[in-house]
This record gives C-alpha cells, structure tokens and sequence, in this order.
C-alpha cells in the first residue's frame, strides 16, 4: 500500500495511520459522540438520584465524582470536539485546500484527545475520579484531594490541553495560509470564520488552563504550596481557572453560531442580514472574552474597582450578541425557509440561546448575581447556552454536513422526531432548573417543595438522553439505507458543496479560485505538479501512545512511564525522519502572511501560546508576592551569583545559535556545526550551574513546600529549566545532521525555527532573572 | 421605586426589587424576540411554488451583503438602553448591599468541612447555631477554615464567598422571627450536601437575656 | 550579512545584564531600583525578539500574535492583581 493512497474505510490500518483531513473530521465526531454517551450517562445517573428529594442512588462522593467529570467532559471532551470534528472535515473545503497545513499534526491532536479522555476515564478504576467540580476550586482539589483519581484526571486534561494547542496552531494557519485565491477574510463562510475566531481565542485562553493544570500538579505531586497558602489558595485558582474559563464558554459556543449562520442562509434562501456587522461583533465578543471573567468572582471581595470593571465589560459583551442573534433573526424576513432538520436545530439552538443570553444579563447583574451563585439558576442558565446554543447548533451542523460526508441523506422523519425530542426534553430537563434558583448546585438532596421541578427535569433528561439515540439510529441506518444525496442537496452556496459527496482524498479536482466574485477550477492537480501527497503515518497515534503510557505511569506504575519516555523518543525521531509530502497551493489568498512560510507561521503561533503559559506562571508571581505580607529580600534567599552566571551562559548560547544560522547560510558547514554544538554545551552548562544551585537550596533545607518564596521558584525556573531540556534534544538532533553536512547547503530555515524556540527560552530567562533574584 | 434609592432596609428587598425588573423585563424581551422569529418563520414558510428570493446566495458565490446596518444598530441601540438602566438599578443596589447598616450585630463565622462556626461580640462561639435579635441588622465577618465554601441564608436573600485566609463582609437584616437555613453554596466535598446551620430570629427581649445569660456563665 | 548586528546586539545585552547587576547595588528608593532593572529587562527582550528572531524584518502581522498574547498577560496581570490589592491574607 502506497502512503499517498487510502487503504478501504474498512479497514484498521486506515484509521490508525490516516492524517486526511476528513478521516480525522470523522474520528473527531465518532469519539465525540462516545464522550457524548459517556457524560449523558453520567448526567442520567445524577438525575436519577435527584428523582426524589432523599434518595440514595448515588452516595454523596459519587454524586460529585458524576457531576465533576460530567461537566468536564462535555465542556472538553464533547463539544469542543464535536466542534472540531465539523471544522476537520468542512473548514479546508470551505476555503478550497486540499487538507489542513500539517496533516500528521492534526492527526496527533485526533490521537492526543482521545487518549486524554481515555485517562479521564480509566481515573474512574481508581477508587474516586475527580470530584471537586468542573472548575476545580482550591484548595479543595489541591491540599484536600488526596486520591490518586484526581491526578489521572488531571493528567487526562493535560493531554487534551497539549491536543487543541497542537490543532489551534494547525487551524490558524490553515485558514491564514491555504484559502483559495479570491477568498478574503471578510469573505470566510461564516462557519470557518467562527472557527477561526475560535481558534485565535483558544491560542490564548488554553495556555492559562495548561499554566493551573501545571501549578496544580504541582501542588499535588511535587508538594509546592502555591494552593494550600492563603496568599496563593483559592483566588489564584479563580483567576487562572476564569480567564480561561470564560473564553472557554465562547469558544464552546461560536462553532455553533458559525453552523447556524451557514444553515439559516442555506434554508432561508437569502443572503446573511448584516454579514459585516455580525463578524466585527464576533470580533468584538472574541476580544472582550478575556476581559469579563471576573464576573465568576463577584462574592470572593474583590477589589470595588475591578469588579465595577467586571461588570461593565459582561454587560458590554451582551449587546455584541445581541447585534449577533438580531440579525440572524432578520435573515429571516422575506425569506423563503424550508424547515428541513437542520434548519429545525439552528432555529431550535436560537430560541434556546435567547433564553440563555437573557438569564446571562441577570447573572451579570452583581447584585442578583449575589444571590444566585451557586444555585441551579447558574446550571440552567449556562446549560441553555452552553448545551443549547452549543451542541445543539453542533448537530444542526452534523445533519447538514451529513450527505457531503457519507453521500447518503439521512432519514428526515427521524430527523423531525429528533428534533422534537430533543426541545421538549431539553426545556423540560433545564427549564424547571431556573424555577429551583433557591437550590444550591450539587447537592444530591432537596427539599419537598421542589420535587416536582426535580421530577420534571429528570424525566426530560431521559426523553433528551433518548433524542440522541434516535440520532445515533438515524446516523447509523442512513448510511447503509440512506438515498444518495448528491453533491449539494440543499442547493448551498459555499464551497464544500461544489465537489463530490464525500469528496476524493485531495478534495477538488483541480484548484478553486474565486476569479470576480465567481468560483472556477482554474488548473488541474493532484498528481499533475509532482509527487502525490502523503496521506499515512503512524507516528501521531504512537507519540499519543507514548504520552499516555507516560502519563499513565505516573499515577499507577512508573514502568508505563519508562516506556512510554522510550517510545515517546522513538515516535519523535520517526516523526521527524519521515519523508511527508503535504504542499500548499501555488497561489491563494494568504493575507496577512503572504511573505510568511507556513512552518514560520506554526511557529509563531506557538510561541504566542508559550508567550501566555510563562506569562500567567509568572503573573501567578507576581500575585503572590503581592498578597504575601513578608518577602526575603533580593539576594538573602537565592544566590544572585548563580542567576547571573546563568544569564550570561544564556545569553551566550543565543548568540551561538544566531551565528550557527548565519554559518548555514554562507554554506560553512564546519561554523554550522560548531556553532550548534557551543550552544549544546552552553545549554548542558546551564543546567548544570541550575542543578548545582537546587542542591544547595536542598541542602539548606529550602524545598518545594517550605514556602511560597521557593515554591514559586523551583517551579517557575523548573517550568523553564524543562524548556531548556527539550531545547538540548532538540539541538542535539539538529547537530548529529549538522554534522553530517544538513542545513549548510539547504533547510537552514529549519536552523531559523529553532532559534525562536531558543530565544524565547531566553527572553524567559531574561524576565526569570531581574524577578526572582534582583527585584 | 423609592425603596430602591436609599430607603432599603432588607437584603430581601434590594433583591426583590431588582428581580422583579429584570424578571419582568426579561420575559417580555424573550417572548417578544421569540415570537418575532416564530411569526416570520410561519410567514416565509416555503410553500409549494413560493418564488425563489431575488438575491438568493448562488452556488460558488462569494457571501453577498445584505443591506442593514441601520436597522441593526437601532434594535442594539433599543437593547443597550434597556440593558444600561439595568445596570444603573444595580449599581444603586449594589450601593446598599456594600454599605452594613451601623447599628449592625457584629458576628464572625468559620466556615469548615462541613458546618459553621459563629463568634458572638462577647467571644461565645457557636457552633452549627446563629441567635439573632429580629429587626437588627447582623454584620457577618466570613471566612473558613479549609476549603472554599459559600454561606448563604436564600430565604433572606444573603449570600457571601467563605473563603481560607481571607475575610469577606457582609450583612442582613430579619424582620419576622423565626429559623432560616443556612447552606453552603460551593461544592466543598462529601458533605456539601448536608453542611446546614440554622439562623434563629429571635424576639429581642428573649434574646437579650440568653445573650446576658451567655455573658454571666 | 548580518554577524556585526548580532554581534552588536549581544554586547548590548551582556552590557544591560551588568547595569542591572549595578543599579541593583546603588543605594536608590527601591521602586527605582525595581522598575529599573525590570525595564532593562524588556528592553532586553525586546532586542532579542527584533534582531535573533528577526522580528524586525518580518511583517507586523506576525508580531501581532506575540503582541496580542502580551497584551491578554498584561490584562491578566494587572486585572488579578488589583483585584486583591488592599485585602489582608491570613
């Protein structure tokens, strides 16, 4: 078997090696309708236990395990993925590319999700999974959790934080690099244009999350006190968790509005109402995400100014969606609608959202706010836009993406009764929640006087739970039974309807360009300019393999971690060795980086994501030392010496890689090499002087748990001494082929890339020095 | 109105009053907007021969716009007024809800997995029990002594974060004897569920002799 | 090519490293001191993200995504911090 052909849909080898693009869309959703299962079933058990106002069905601990990985699982491991899954398979057609920029990166991200649930759920085999609440509030989940669950689960959401920064860094270069000629970003179908947005949100808001879940192990494992201090403890958490948490919510959320746009335009037959104005509010939305999650803190006593800040930019963002729903809305007028299911779903996702924005306003209201922390109103309110404008909009779009995916129509009847199902259940399982607003959240008793509410909804999380079996039914059936659907059965106007349902493995016959406004297929492709396009690798599910058996070892057998480290070395050798072909289109839209390459564009995206993880590790710094009453002075705790020596061998080692490149570039192989391997061993000698200093600290006695002065920095100078490591792998890599002659001749771009890696290391070091030892 | 500005002397009120104007507001909004989409959805229901609209988007086009903006930003105008007195209203409520009453019971509760501890003026500490005169004002010092936890009295519409190595403010004030539940409102671990205490509003002439009585033993 | 700006840049940043080394020995108000050496920390920054990674020859568009994860830190920062600015622990 050939790498640039497929191997049949029936067989084992085609989803484990496949990086195309639209194999991977069908992974994402598959898993993702499991992990759907998995947290309804978890939803089903609670809701039993709330049937009545004393049952016992479940004991308290598994109330709060249910309930915690419910809620963490359909927030991470369903909808974002059920999400992406519809990008995977519908974004490169929708700006005509022939796959995403890095097709084996997008199947790791693929494997890294799926083995991250897997950990989140093997955490339940081990007497108590996390039970501490989605949001993992301190030091509840820190200084007071000490069952070994909660580091599986933790882990498991470390594995899906390293899987979407992969695909974030994938997708944003994807939509920036690889839209067809004539496509601007203002001309994006609404769908990708939401996913882009999506993706630039969680560029920077999962990076925060990664910085807690880090802090937090942390705190767990290693024994620093970031958590179980007061000056640290709970309001750190909040602050860490929200920024990212509130992004979170809209990041759930806008794939969902992106489908919905698409199909109100589909179905009604006419053009967006104000396309313009609704994506300058997305932008607006995606840029104020990151300014409003203090609202989750208006009872911790904050400061008066922040929160009147808080509120006035969560009422700020309300009119933005406001401008949004309108408009969808007055698509509508003078419209021709047929209400086929997923026209059904996208209508049905925004009467729901509007109840869900309109309670959002009360909740932004500190004053109600005081009030309804914490009770089922907030569950109510965030499950009418979380699971009602999010993953209802979401199957909207897997209905309608359906016959372009499978090239068969699904069964409508079902569709319809789906949909009916799936509004009666879902109103009368959340509705009856904002009538219980007096009732604390997860409780597993209440009183009398709710139980019909409680009753009612119950009996609507089975009648939901069973709409979504109608769905899998549907699904299944249609695609051995279903009629054919042909290339554009609902007559849609975007791209992804202009090529063969499902479409070929390179996606169009010859390449799309919008020439005036108008599609033409302007050359042939494929196999014409070169070598076929690799479509195979095993090295993304081994490396997630790897990473889970690492992790794994962690919590259970530290043998799984030594063979996970060993495979993990080996997959990324293969990974690097291989020989991959994936081009991108000679010409195409590619404003703003016409002059940037790809691999430049990857890698600056990263940094970006690298540039807010050291940021909030060191902001979480600076918070303590700001709330810590006492602070040694500069140079009495840690030796200054040390810090200096080590920014000069730093700053040294930048230099040698600048000049290594600049060697590569007149072709001296020997400056090359030699250059590479000065940097090598400054780097060694970094470590080094770093390992000399920790064991003198260990000697005094100063640990990680002695105090927050130490505990912030061994971690902080351990995040960025593990930086340096993989640095060193990476430079040894490079100067075993340095040696052999690569990059003096050609690739010294390759010699480039690393070097932003390197220096960013750097520039953390440059801030690392003045803060922890001079200031 | 008026007790809105200035004139509040319960935090039942401050919360009452504004809920029934969001409440209010609120409904009316949701069934205007969603009737609005119900009617034009029943209207332009495609029907047998029903003409295609003229500018209806055409397969490989790029997006056309559609005119708008006006009628666009009047409707976000409409909203955003609505929504700015709304914040007015909070903000004045939220003026009273910051400013204790001076004539405030001052009392300072420990939170802790999983019950609440009460310390009176006097140095009496309670435990799970909160004795309070009906008609005065009781000024709450919150904190815990282990994880994050959430007093709330829902009845009085009182909430306030209790959270370890910080202490937040907060106050009430209870007209009617009699014994109100107090909860906890963050998820704390196994026993969030049953972690209640009981506030008891007392006559004050009953509570001023157990309160001596407490001073004397 | 470029060896000489290398070569120039570096000699700025080991030359900034001993004024931080010195400014933080001078008897000065210690909000000096401090908002000195963190300045020529970012200048420092600053000149290795223009001229070792280039950024000054790139367009601005790519800058923007560092830039635009700067500025969500700089929110975050100030935002958390002023937050609990006046509050006692313990």
């Amino acid at each position: 078997m050939e790498s640039h052909t497929l191997p049949p849909g029936s067989t084992v080898k085609r989803w484990l090696l496949t990086t195309n693009h639209k194999d991977v869309g069908i992974l994402y959703l598959v898993t993702s309708l499991y992990f759907l299962v998995v947290g309804g079933a978890l939803a089903l058990l609670f809701r039993l236990q709330l049937a009545g106002p004393n049952l016992n069905v479940l004991s308290p601990s598994a109330f709060n395990q249910a309930v915690t990985v419910h809620g963490l699982i359909m927030v991470l491991f369903v909808i974002s993925p059920l999400a992406f899954a519809l990008a995977n398979y519908i974004v490169p057609l929708q700006i005509g590319a022939r796959d995403l920029a890095f097709p084996r990166l997008n199947a790791l991200s693929y494997w890294l999700y799926l083995f991250g649930g897997v950990l989140v759920v093997i955490s339940f085999f081990q007497q108590r999974t996390l039970d501490v609440g989605w949001t993992l509030y301190q030091p509840l989940s820190s200084a007071f959790s000490p069952y070994v669950g909660v580091n599986t689960g933790g882990l498991g959401l470390a594995l899906l934080v390293a899987s979407v920064t992969v695909s974030t860094v994938n997708f944003v270069v994807t939509i920036f690099r690889s839209r067809a000629k004539g496509l601007r970003l203002t001309a994006l179908p609404m769908f990708t244009m939401c996913i882009l947005l999506t993706v630039l949100m969680m560029l920077y808001a999962f990076p925060a999350l990664l910085a807690g879940i880090i802090i937090l192990a942390s705190d767990r494992i290693l024994g620093t006190v970031y958590f179980s201090s007061p000056e640290g403890g709970a309001i750190l958490w909040d602050h860490i968790f929200w920024f990212f948490g509130h992004p979170e919510v809209y990041i759930v959320l806008f794939p969902a509005l992106g489908v919905i746009a698409d199909v109100l335009v589909t179905f009604s037959r006419r053009p967006l109402f104000a396309r313009r104005i609704i994506i300058a509010a997305m932008v607006i939305v995606a840029g104020l995400s990151f300014l409003v999650w203090g609202h989750h803190m208006f009872l911790t006593g904050m400061h008066p100014d922040v929160r009147r800040a808080f509120t006035v930019t969560t009422i700020a963002i309300s009119l933005p969606f406001d401008a949004i729903i309108l408009s969808f809305i007055y698509t509508l007028v003078k419209s021709r609608i047929e209400l086929k299911t997923p026209m059904l779903f996208a209508l049905g996702s925004i009467a729901i959202f509007i109840i869900g924005g309109i309670t959002g306003v009360f909740l932004g209201s500190i004053a109600l706010d005081y009030v309804l922390r914490g009770t089922y109103f907030v569950v109510a309110h965030f499950h009418y836009t979380m699971a009602g404008g999010g993953l209802v909009g979401l199957v909207a779009g897997v209905y309608y993406w359906y016959p372009k995916m499978t090239g068969k129509m699904f069964n409508e009847k079902l569709g319809r009764l789906q949909f009916i199902l799936t509004i009666i259940g879902f109103n009368m399982l959340y509705f009856p929640l904002f009538l219980s607003w007096e009732m604390p959240r997860r409780v597993p008793i209440y009183p009398e006087n709710l139980i019909p509410l409680q009753q009612v909804a119950t009996v609507g999380g089975f009648i939901l739970g069973a709409s979504f079996l109608v769905m899998f039914w549907n699904l299944l059936y249609s695609l051995k039974y279903g009629q054919p659907a042909g290339d554009n059965p609902w007559g849609a106007y975007t791209l992804e309807w202009m090529t063969k349902s499902p479409p070929p493995p390179h996606n169009f016959d010859g390449t799309p360009a919008f020439i005036n406004g108008q599609l033409s297929f302007i050359a042939a492709n494929g196999a014409a300019h070169g070598e076929p396009e690799t479509h195979l690798s095993v090295w993304p599910f081994m490396l997630s393999l790897a990473s889970f058996l690492s992790l794994l070892g962690l919590t259970t057998n530290l043998l799984f971690t030594l063979v996970g480290l060993g495979l993990l070395a080996f997959s990324v050798l293969g990974l690097a060795g291989e020989r991959f072909i994936s081009r991108e289109e000679k010409i195409g839209e590619r404003w703003p980086f016409e002059s940037v390459d790809r691999m430049k564009l990857a890698w600056w995206t990263f940094i970006a994501s690298e540039v807010m993880l050291f940021g909030v590790v060191l902001s979480a710094y600076v918070y303590v030392r700001t709330t810590s009453a006492t602070w040694p002075a500069p140079g009495t705790f840690f030796d200054i010496a040390h810090g200096a020596v080590n920014t000069f061998i730093l700053l040294t080692s930048s230099l040698t890689v600048v000049l290594a490149l600049a060697s590569a570039r007149i072709g001296s192989r020997a400056g090359t090499a030699g250059f590479l391997a000065a940097t090598l061993a400054l780097g060694v000698a970094f470590l080094f002087n770093k390992y000399n200093e920790w064991s003198e600290l260990f000697g005094h006695g100063i640990t990680f748990s002695t105090n927050l002065p130490a505990s912030t920095f061994f971690l902080t100078t351990g995040i960025h001494g593990a930086h340096v490591f993989a640095g060193l792998l990476a430079i040894t890599y490079l100067l075993s082929r340095a040696l052999r002659g690569a990059y003096a001749r050609e690739g010294h771009e390759t010699l480039e890339y690393f070097g932003y890696y390197w220096h960013f290391v750097d520039i953390v070091w440059v801030f690392i020095f003045p803060l922890f030892y001079l200031v | 109105m008026h007790k809105l500005i200035g004139m509040v002397a319960t935090t039942v009120d401050i919360f009452n009053n504004l809920w029934s104007v969001f409440s209010t507001l609120g409904v009316i909004v949701g069934i205007v907007v969603i009737s609005y989409m119900v009617y034009l959805i029943v209207r332009n229901r495609a029907r047998g021969g029903a003409p295609e609209p003229e500018d209806s988007p055409k397969p490989g086009e790029l997006p056309r716009e559609r005119k708008g903006a006006k009628k666009l930003l009047l409707s976000v105008f409409l909203s955003a007024s609505i929504v700015i007195s709304l914040i007015l209203l909070t903000f004045i409520a939220l003026d009273n809800l910051d400013r204790p009453p001076a004539d405030a019971m001052e009392v300072k509760v420990v939170a802790f997995q999983w019950g609440w501890k009460f310390y009176y003026p006097n140095g009496y500490e309670a435990v799970g029990e909160l004795r309070i005169p009906r008609g005065t004002a009781v000024k709450f010092y919150v904190t815990s002594q282990d994880v994050f936890h959430n007093m709330g009295i829902i009845d009085l519409r009182f909430k306030i974060d209790a959270i370890p190595g910080k202490t937040n403010i907060g106050w009430t004030r209870v007209y009617q004897a009699g014994v109100y539940e107090i909860r906890c409102f963050e998820l704390c671990g196994d026993g969030h569920g049953v972690m209640i205490g009981r506030l008891i509003a007392m006559e004050p002439e009953e509570f001023n002799s157990w309160y001596s009585s407490l001073q004397a033993s | 090519m470029r060896v000489w700006i290398y070569l120039s840049v570096f000699a700025a940043l080991v030359l900034m490293t001993f004024l931080e080394l010195m400014i933080f020995a001078q008897p000065l108000p210690r909000a000096v001191i401090d908002m000195s050496i963190v300045g020529l920390a970012g200048g420092k920054a600053l000149l290795i993200a223009l001229f070792f990674q280039h950024l000054a020859y790139e367009p601005k568009s790519l800058s923007a995504l560092a830039i635009l994860g700067i500025a969500s830190v700089v929110a975050f920062l100030v935002l958390s911090v002023y937050s609990i600015i006046g509050i006692t622990f313990r």
